[in-house]
């Protein structure tokens, strides 16, 4: 019968590596587009203003989840935001251990909805919410409209 | 289009303007590998095919030879009982002329794939394969076909192994 003849050595076992071609190119959109070319262009973070009921939306939103109205005025941030909620990171995308923790955060701003979520340029063991902190970005010239152009928050 | 809807709304972009950066983009590629396991009957299949020969199981219940071998036979509910070698000669059962690649890529020059039951095999199992050296026009259900293996020392243990399966020599046709 077949289970007394089976393989005991592994090594007689063959496998069939693959890999998902699943790359692919993603496009800010029309407010995306707006944000991270005034990160870019000017250093700064700007979300968008609903004329109809005021609320202001960061990351900023063509329509106002409230009103659903259009949103066309735009508005830069406060220089400073809020932490809202910290997490310490250990592993990397693919899994493997970080060599050291990242501390990562989502900021608030006064009078706007919502938030970024970004690095915190701080050790772990003052990573918490509450803390008052202003982005880092790249110098001019080196920024290319992406989130990272904004290499984290720091106190 | 309709009477009211002339043009939809948006703005089209090309791959130019991805590639020349109008619009902020990100990339990004996952690294989606994985390793697929072969398992007892299709690993000792790939280690025959790099040998040049074609194996299958035979199940001594229903006396079917199982090609692709597997260990356990799905008519009888039992493992299946031994080795048999079967030939790489076989019949044309269906096939397709393709005119996507293997990336459903338009192509000009069609690809013939198809599916072939092997001599030696129970009736309608063989395995799909390409085939070749034939043209649009004379392919053809029934045609008997015979294996083009690669040169020994170009074989890996898949079934690519066989670069196509080619009109039978002295077959009729």
């Amino acid at each position: 019968m077949t289970f007394t003849e089976r393989t005991t050595d592994a090594r007689m076992f063959r496998h069939w590596p693959g890999d998902i071609e699943a790359d692919y190119i993603y496009t800010s959109g029309l407010a995306g587009e707006r944000f991270f070319r005034e990160l870019r262009d000017r250093g700064h973070l700007a979300g968008t203003r609903c004329s109809e009921c005021g609320k202001q939306w960061i990351p900023p939103k063509l329509f106002c989840e409230e009103c659903f109205k259009e949103t066309h005025e735009w508005v830069d941030l406060p220089r400073t935001g809020t932490v809202a909620a910290t997490c310490v990171v250990r592993v990397a995308l693919d899994g493997a251990p970080l060599r050291a923790p990242e501390v990562w955060g989502l900021v608030r701003f006064a009078g706007f909805q919502g938030g970024l979520v970004h690095r915190l340029l701080v050790t772990e063991d003052r990573a918490r919410a509450g803390l008052r902190v202003r982005p880092v970005l790249k110098p001019e010239g080196s920024r290319s409209g992406a989130i990272t152009d904004i290499e984290g928050f720091a106190p | 289009m309709t009477a009211r809807v002339t043009r939809w709304p948006g703005v089209e972009l090309g791959s130019k303007d991805l590639e020349s950066g109008k619009v902020t983009t990100v990339r990004f590629r996952p690294e989606a590998k994985f390793a697929w396991s072969a398992g007892e009957a299709m690993s000792r299949f790939l280690a025959e095919l790099q040998r040049g020969r074609l194996i299958a199981r035979e199940c001594k219940s229903c006396g079917r030879i199982l090609f692709p071998p597997r260990m356990f036979c799905e008519e009888c509910f039992r493992p299946t009982d031994g080795w048999v070698y079967v030939r790489d000669t076989g019949t044309i059962e269906t096939y397709s002329i393709s005119y996507l690649d293997t990336d459903a890529r338009r192509i000009t020059e069609p690809i013939l794939v198809g599916v072939v039951s092997l001599d030696g095999a129970s009736p309608k199992m063989g395995l799909m394969h390409y085939f070749g050296e034939m043209t649009t026009k004379e392919i053809r259900i029934g045609m008997k076909v015979q294996a083009k293996w690669r040169p020994p020392e170009s074989r890996v243990g898949s079934v690519l192994d066989i670069e196509f399966f080619r009109p039978r020599k002295g077959a009729e046709r």
